[in-house]
């Protein structure tokens, strides 16, 4: 395939994929039963005044009508407002993208930092009583909901012992000290389940290439332990761990929703939510946008530094 | 990926192992408990007295009541009906949508794949939240809608996975056979593709089970699930979490049951994925070769001792004893071919040469010495510094041998710098040196495995175990996957090298034409014992044991 | 050429030791969230509201969101700790006939923009008031029929009908007074307030959707009562996060606590205001039986009365903080609160069963009613007791903003609601009107309810309070509202709240007179 064949693909393959994520939630979005004009006169309008509001949101315009003139706006910027607020959906975002660009890198940090190891050195101990260990411990950890450990570390560090914060989001341009108080915990509590899946997928992915016949061959030729793993193991299984790591930041984006909604953090979640919650679909159409869209890109990239390791690939 | 075929019987092997009974049992009992739900449940679970709100454990109510009253015991029992029911939402959807496509995809191939997987991989990285929360947005909430979404993300990740074993299964000679015979494309999918692509998706059935339980909490939790009176776990949790200062029994129930059904499920899940791996893994968790009981006899002494030789070497993979005390000799130049058919324990006996059988076999010797070294006994560390500088290795599959990541030159350069400390210019020069003896232009050392032939990537993996000047070479089927033109090549090649460097060979093969043409000695293995050694020549005209017979009547030799 | 390498064995203790020694630098940086504020900044109340600022625009906001908008703007008049409405911007109002309002006001008051305030700013208001689109609160203004400005410190108010409601409206969102150049200009106040309050916006530090700024205003015409320099009002829609964020110092004020939160309070040592005015109730709209047959038969609708529990409702929802009163008037209205209503109705399942045996359903039957996430526990609750009687409920949830259209529509034959009443008419008008909202099944058989609600409107207290007491008789006989409970409306405090007041008809406390002391 070719490096660059394949970077022009992938870049290229992300704008059909947004249009109809895009207008998949449009549609979606405009069946809700409930009605905005009723939501903001409410229930001592007229008829003629509903109609003349629905008239003015732009909402008897049939649907493919509505969906490209969001479209007009998306692609320069304007992604609506708030029905209630007027507040730029955009700027929304803007705001909020902070608090969750933390939570999610902070997520993965922490499920790396720790799941990662952990599966290299229960791949390389495969079978013995300290593998099983740590898988055990891996598969229980991801069988508990994040909210509720969330929950848990909440009352134990930042109420019972005042060591963290319970609610509120610092930025780190405020200052950094209250930005770590605000976040360790979220992190810890986002972390762990991704911590033990990483673990898990990790091992599995590093036994399937210990596996591997050309391992075997190193050993033969009097590899250490050290060189097997870090110069043959590690690298050929870090294109699958790739494709793993990917699936994490999705799996890590997503339950930064339902931590915000524990710690009170006004990320993009929240947007959603309360968002969901007034009927306002604006800014939901928005977040699912925005969210498809990092992710995808992140996707891209992890695609590409992958297609980047595999020689066939990258030998043009 | 791990293998993705089962043999028969998997199901039963997967019973065996004590953890995945455990868990199955678990399984078993809760999908009981939710059927019989409404027997089970000592109250109405939607039903209580405001009187009765946030009481103890008691006779009345066996794990207390929640705050409306409401028997908690009872909610829990139906708790498990809609957990459960979530779960198998998201996985029917995932099943019914997820493998047809996956089938038709890695089948078909053809726009349709092409198509069918992009929309696939967009849709397996779209956060699942997500896709709930938008759906939700557009109904309101209700554990249909959300576990829809998600049931659909589940499908893409099964149409994936479908369609990665169905493309390995295409290959393999029993669907070419019954192409071949003419049987329709329904009929291979149905019969021969289908139970095999089951094996692997039960172990993925297993694990989306699990995040379905757990994405039913979640959504609730945040009040886009399951809507209340639903006793639904998530929605318990939830209400639980009020509650927490005053009965905080109250949040540990629902939690627990997510707990434990989510474990059982991935354990079932890591289990059943375990028995379709490969046994053992690389002896990278290497055990020292133990001393044979009682100790071997002492060496007889007859001139320059042999520059391989092994004595009562046995090789045990739990109950079995695959090489049960074998001895053979090689002396320096000679070369030792090694037959038998195959399942004799001919590859094993050369790995234990090396210290290299994969767990969870254990190797026991009464010595096993490499150039006058003993290997008894010795610390593993210890051991990687006499392979590939004191003894050699080559085996049967050239191109898998060598590691596709890295170019032919790093791999070739490692045994150089790692054993002759040569400086990272001296070996490269020095692989080129060696390709070019062993008839590949020296300037194709910057080239990557999949850019040589079958035969090249022999001759080079031939080379690189001769590298560092081992005494002894180890060379298990080194001709087997190759075509007869370059199978004479090959042995060409080694005779030249043995010729040149007077490195003793232990030669294994099941061709017997091949020993026959190459070697000074044969040892015929049959059932890991060695059941005859003798002089090429004399073991072909006149072999001693009913089974050397035997095989070279076979052969025809 | 070489591959990537990832760190393993002894990179990974580096990482654990970084972590230990990051947790103990932060746990000893001291529990004390407040050590980062600098002398000027002490004076800051933090405030935590269950609910975001959708508008500045007094008009156009609902008395639930009035927490953001009561320090920028000043009200006509103002309610006391006694619930007692006193002066404010008005500093006297006399009322010569029913229909006529006539308030003096101060000449003092200048608005944040400059411009002063004065009677054609009210009237200004007024008018915008009832002319505007969209208003939740329309039914104020809409018996307006004249506003006159007699003289810049005098403004006459004349009503079609009496409007008893409107005075104490006043003291709400409807009484807010927006600047007269912003009127006059018809400029957008959803972003941005114009008022006369105490304290001013802080546009750049506020942050949309997350925290509202707001510091003292230095010209205020009352500095008596800003106790604060400078208001933090921060969005924490989830309950717990509330009360976890009042509770470890991170704010100092909580506004939409639960009754269930008194409790713990006390143990937290908290402060905690309360006032009894949101009334739980059941509204019973399909008296004609269109879609549920058995609520046409009158001893149906009384036996669901009967089904009520409001103690127990009290102590298991509410966990005692509140009153199982009957009536539809809760006590804190203290003016209207007639002691004679306490049992009615009774609780009585027994009875309950028999009437609807009587009435041919000794086995019950099935009702469908709505319910929102807001309201489920409550819902459920009232669920519950219905079933005992037999009556078989099935919830059907609602999306948030859907109860209102889908009862106004006739969707449902009866719900369990909640509402805040800050005077009898309020909610007796609202729900029982023949040809108010509430009647989607055109139904004729509140004539009479009618006709005593508009008496009332125009007569005296005492007349007044019998008429309305007589009308709550019949809503509640009738099966037309059924009470359930009256709940409080909480505020939790760090600060003192001796001087604080939750008005009548909000969710959140003033602003004036509460003060941060340091602790």
């Amino acid at each position: 395939m070719g490096m660059a064949r394949l970077v022009l693909w992938r870049v290229l393959a992300v704008v059909p994929i947004m249009l109809v994520v895009s207008f998949v939630t449009f549609v979606l979005l405009s069946t809700n039963p409930v009605d905005p004009a009723e939501q903001l006169l409410g229930p001592t309008a007229s008829e003629e005044q509903l109609e003349a509001k629905r008239h003015e949101l732009g909402l008897d315009e049939p649907v493919l009508v509505r969906y490209a003139d969001w479209l007009g706006g998306a692609v320069t910027g304007d992604l609506g407002q708030s029905i209630y607020t007027t507040t730029p959906v955009a700027t929304s975002i803007g705001d909020r993208a902070g608090v969750t660009l933390s939570l999610t890198v902070g997520g993965l940090i922490v499920a790396l930092v720790i799941g990662f190891p952990a599966g290299v050195s229960s791949a390389m101990r495969a079978g013995r009583p300290a593998d099983r260990l740590t898988m055990v411990a891996a598969t229980a950890g991801q069988a508990v909901p994040a909210f509720w450990l969330g929950t848990l570390l909440l009352l134990v560090f930042a109420v019972r012992w005042s060591i963290f914060n319970a609610v509120f989001y610092v930025p780190p341009s405020d200052s950094v000290t209250g930005w770590l108080k605000s976040i360790v915990l979220p992190c810890i509590a986002l972390g762990a389940s991704g911590a033990a899946w990483i673990a898990r997928q990790t091992r599995s992915e590093l036994v399937t290439v210990l596996q591997q016949d050309y391992i075997r061959t190193a050993l033969a030729k009097g590899a250490s332990r050290h060189q097997v793993l870090f110069g043959h193991a590690l690298r050929n299984a870090g294109g699958p761990l790739l494709t793993v790591v990917a699936l994490l930041v999705s799996a890590v984006l997503s339950a930064s929703f339902v931590i915000e909604a524990v710690f009170a953090l006004p990320g993009l979640g929240s947007l959603a939510l309360e968002s969901i919650n007034r009927n306002d679909p604006a800014p939901v159409l928005g977040f699912v946008v925005c969210v498809v869209f990092v992710v995808v890109i992140v996707n891209v990239l992890l695609d590409l530094i992958q297609g980047w390791l595999n020689p066939k690939v990258r030998a043009l | 990926m791990t293998a993705p075929f089962a043999s028969p019987g998997w199901t039963r092997r997967v019973l065996h192992d004590r953890p995945a009974r455990v868990a199955a049992a678990f399984l078993v009992v809760l999908g009981l408990v939710a059927l019989f739900a409404p027997v089970l449940a000592t109250h109405d679970p939607q039903s209580g007295q405001l009187d009765d709100a946030l009481q103890e454990p008691s006779a009345e109510h066996w794990l207390g009541t929640d705050h409306l009253g409401r028997d908690e015991f009872s909610r829990l029992v139906y708790g498990a009906r809609i957990s459960l029911l979530a779960g198998v939402e998201v996985l029917g959807i995932a099943l019914l949508i997820g493998i047809p496509v996956g089938l038709m995809a890695g089948y078909r191939r053809g726009w349709f794949d092409r198509i069918g997987m992009r929309v696939v991989e967009v849709v397996v990285s779209l956060p699942a939240l997500v896709v709930a929360i938008a759906v939700v947005a557009a109904t309101g909430p209700g554990l249909g809608p959300s576990m829809l979404a998600i049931g659909f993300v589940a499908a893409t990740i099964m149409a994936r996975l479908t369609r990665a074993v169905v493309l390995a299964a295409r290959e393999e000679d029993y669907v070419d056979g019954a192409r071949v015979s003419g049987a329709r494309d329904r009929r291979i999918i149905v019969r021969h593709l289908l139970p095999n692509v089951a094996s692997a998706l039960v172990v993925q059935a297993t694990l989306l089970f699990a995040a379905a339980v757990l994405a039913e909490a979640a959504l609730s939790f945040l009040g886009l699930g399951a809507v209340p009176p639903q006793p639904s776990w998530g929605v318990m949790l939830n209400e639980a979490r009020a509650q927490f200062e005053e009965a905080p029994l109250l949040a540990v129930w629902p939690g627990l049951c997510i707990f434990l059904t989510v474990l059982a499920f991935n354990q079932l899940g890591d289990r059943t994925a375990d028995v379709f791996g490969r046994g053992g893994v690389a002896a990278l968790d290497a055990r020292p070769i133990d001393p044979a009981v009682p100790a071997a006899d002492p060496a007889p002494v007859s001139g320059s001792p042999p520059a391989l030789d092994l004595r009562r070497v046995s090789v045990t993979y739990g109950a079995s004893e695959v090489v049960s005390d074998v001895s053979v000799s090689v002396a320096g130049g000679e070369i030792v071919g090694l037959v038998g058919e195959s399942g004799a324990g001919k590859s094993t006996t050369a790995l234990a040469a090396l210290g290299l059988v994969p767990a969870p076999g254990r190797t026991r010797a009464g010595s096993i010495r490499v150039a006058g070294v003993e290997l008894v006994g010795m610390a593993p560390g210890e051991l990687r510094h006499v392979r590939g500088r004191r003894i050699g290795y080559v085996a049967q599959e050239p191109a898998a041998a060598l590691n596709p990541a890295y170019t032919v030159g790093h791999q070739f350069a490692e045994p150089l710098r790692w054993h002759l400390g040569r400086s990272r210019r001296q070996a490269r020069a020095e692989a080129g040196e060696w390709l070019e003896r062993v008839g590949i232009a020296p300037e194709r050392v910057g080239g990557y495995p999949h850019e040589f032939s079958g035969g090249e990537l022999q001759r080079i993996a031939l080379a690189m175990a001769l590298a560092c000047g081992p005494a002894v070479l180890v060379a298990d089927e080194p001709t087997t996957a190759l075509d007869a033109v370059v199978q004479a090549q090959v042995l060409d090649l080694v005779l030249d090298l043995r010729d040149e460097s007077g490195t003793a060979i232990l030669l294994i093969s099941h061709d017997l034409g091949v020993v026959a043409g190459v070697a000074d000695r044969v040892a015929v293995m049959r059932a890991g014992r060695i059941v005859e050694i003798q002089e090429t020549v004399a073991l072909f005209d006149r072999p001693q044991d009913p089974y050397t017979q035997q095989l070279l009547a076979v052969a025809g030799a | 050429m070489w591959g990537q390498h990832r760190r393993g064995g002894p990179a990974r203790g580096a990482c654990l030791a970084a972590a230990v020694a990051v947790t103990l630098a932060l746990g000893c940086s001291g529990d004390d969230t407040t050590s980062d504020e600098s002398p000027a900044q002490a004076s800051t109340l933090r405030i935590a509201d269950f609910t975001d600022v959708t508008t500045f625009d007094p008009v156009l906001a609902q008395n639930t969101q009035a927490a953001y908008l009561y320090p920028v703007y000043d009200t006509l008049v103002r309610q006391s700790t006694e619930h007692e409405l006193i002066p404010h911007l008005a500093t006297a109002w006399v009322q010569p006939d029913p229909t006529t309002l006539r308030f003096t006001l101060r000449d003092d008051v200048v608005f944040h923009d400059g411009s002063t305030f004065d009677a054609s700013v009210v009237k200004a208001n007024l008018e915008r008031a009832k002319a505007v689109e969209g208003n939740p609160n329309a039914v104020t203004f809409a018996a307006i029929s004249e506003v006159m400005v007699l003289d810049p410190v005098t403004v006459e108010v004349r009503f079609s009908t009496p409007n008893p409601t409107f005075l104490v409206e006043m003291s709400l969102v409807q009484g807010m007074m927006v600047s007269r150049d912003a009127t006059a200009g018809k400029t957008d106040l959803t972003r941005e307030p114009h008022g006369s309050g105490g304290w001013i916006w802080n546009q750049a530090e506020s942050q949309d959707g997350v925290r509202q700024v707001f510091d003292r205003n230095p010209d205020y015409w009352a500095p008596e009562l800003q106790g604060v320099e400078r208001m933090e009002i921060s969005v924490v829609a989830d309950n717990e996060a509330r009360y976890n964020a009042l509770v470890t110092g991170q704010v100092d004020m909580e506004f939409g606590a639960t009754p269930a939160d008194v409790d713990r309070a006390a143990d937290d040592d908290l402060n905690v205001l309360t006032l009894d005015v949101d009334v739980h109730f059941l509204l019973i709209t399909d008296r004609g039986g269109a879609l549920a047959p058995p609520l046409a038969d009158p001893r149906v609708r009384r036996a669901i009365g009967h089904a009520i529990d409001r103690d127990a409702y009290v102590a298991a929802i509410l966990d005692g903080v509140g009153s199982p009163s009957g009536g539809l008037v809760p006590p804190a209205l203290t003016e209207w609160y007639d002691e004679s209503l306490v049992e009615v109705p009774r609780f009585d399942p027994d009875l309950a069963r028999a009437l609807l045996a009587e009435a041919g359903y000794p086995d019950g039957f099935e009702l469908t009613m709505p319910t929102l996430p807001l309201l489920q526990t409550s819902s459920e609750a009232v669920a519950q007791m219905l079933r005992d009687v037999g009556i078989r409920v099935r919830l059907a949830a609602l999306q948030p903003g859907q109860l209102g259209p889908e009862m106004r529509r006739g969707s449902f034959a009866a719900t369990f609601t909640e509402a805040v009443q800050y005077h009898p008419n309020q909610l007796l008008s609202t729900f029982l009107a023949g040809h108010g909202p509430y009647n989607p099944f055109g139904l004729a058989d509140t004539r009479q309810i009618d006709e005593e609600l508009a008496t009332a409107a125009g007569a005296d207290q005492a007349t007044a309070k019998a008429l309305y007491a007589d009308v709550q008789r019949q809503a509640i006989d009738g099966g037309m509202m059924i009470p359930v409970a009256f709940a409080p409306v909480v505020v939790l405090a760090r600060v003192p709240v001796d001087d604080a007041v939750i008005p009548l008809g909000a969710r959140s406390a003033l602003p004036y007179r509460v003060r941060r002391d340091d602790r």
